[in-house]
């Protein structure tokens, strides 16, 4: 199972970071469909996309495409809706009324310490999607200025309308 | 290199340890069983968690020592939402 997840997430993140979606919109459908159940499967996507975000950040510095003051401004009022949205769905799961969260790279590091504080993380499986981000976010990040952009876009789209489908018959 | 770069070196430097160190632990965790394959993850996990935060709190003092109050205002914001979330988490666990 570690493997597995090390490789759904270095293959996610490589994706996410090549066509700047959050790893997140195709891992936890893919972790969920592997058997993980929601509950577990959204903080280990913000995991993911945090993890990404985290190793794409040195990059990003270097070639100073990073505007600080504009990031942490809108981030502020982000954090304030991921933490309350992070806290709701805590209970909205406790009443198996709510589904897996595809949060956004922005308000991860604002919801994760909420998870974290709920203890909905999961350890044994952390690990390996941390890993995995961390690889995959650096091999995406290397790739995507080889790759041309259009034949990206079209690959991307392609995957995510297949992750859709499969989502659509399960459920 | 541009002066904005070397300003930033010593925060490349810092998320590229940060990063390297949370990839030794996440692998530790991945592949040692039990308790300390736990505590692996863990470190890493706290680490993900931490790098973000601690950029913003550098971003806040950086600001706040050349006088640009507003900004180090809004870092100091974001930092206190965070808080308040975690500690509302803790306390309603």
């Amino acid at each position: 199972m570690s493997f597995l997840l090390v490789l759904l997430a270095l293959a996610t993140a490589s994706l996410g970071a090549l066509g700047g979606l959050g790893g997140a919109v195709i891992l936890v459908p893919l972790l969920v469909l592997t058997g993980t159940p929601a509950r577990e499967a959204a903080p280990l996507g913000l995991l993911s996309v945090a993890s990404r975000s985290m190793a794409a950040g040195p990059w990003q510095l270097a070639e100073l495409t990073v505007h600080h003051r504009l990031g942490v401004t809108s981030e502020t009022l982000a954090a304030a809706g991921a933490s309350l949205r992070g806290r709701d769905e805590v209970h909205a799961v406790a009443t198996e009324e709510g589904d897996g969260d595809l949060g956004e790279q922005r308000t991860s590091a604002a919801a994760l310490p909420v998870f974290a504080g709920h203890g909905r993380i999961n350890l044994a499986h952390a690990g390996p999607i941390i890993a995995g981000s961390l690889l995959g976010g650096q091999l995406g990040a290397r790739l995507q200025a080889r790759l041309d952009p259009t034949v990206l876009r079209r690959a991307l789209a392609a995957v995510l309308v297949v992750v859709a489908a499969i989502l659509f018959v399960q459920a | 290199m541009t002066a904005r770069r070397v300003r930033y070196e010593r925060i490349i430097w810092g998320l590229r340890l940060a990063t390297r160190i949370t990839l030794v632990a996440a692998l530790a965790g991945t592949v040692i069983p039990g308790d300390t394959g736990r505590r692996a993850s863990a470190a890493a996990v706290g680490l993900v968690i931490a790098a973000p935060l601690l950029r913003v709190s550098w971003l806040a003092y950086r600001w706040w020592r050349w006088g640009d109050r507003l900004f180090a205002s809004v870092a100091a914001s974001l930092l206190a939402v965070v808080g308040a979330g975690a500690a509302i988490a803790l306390l309603t666990r």
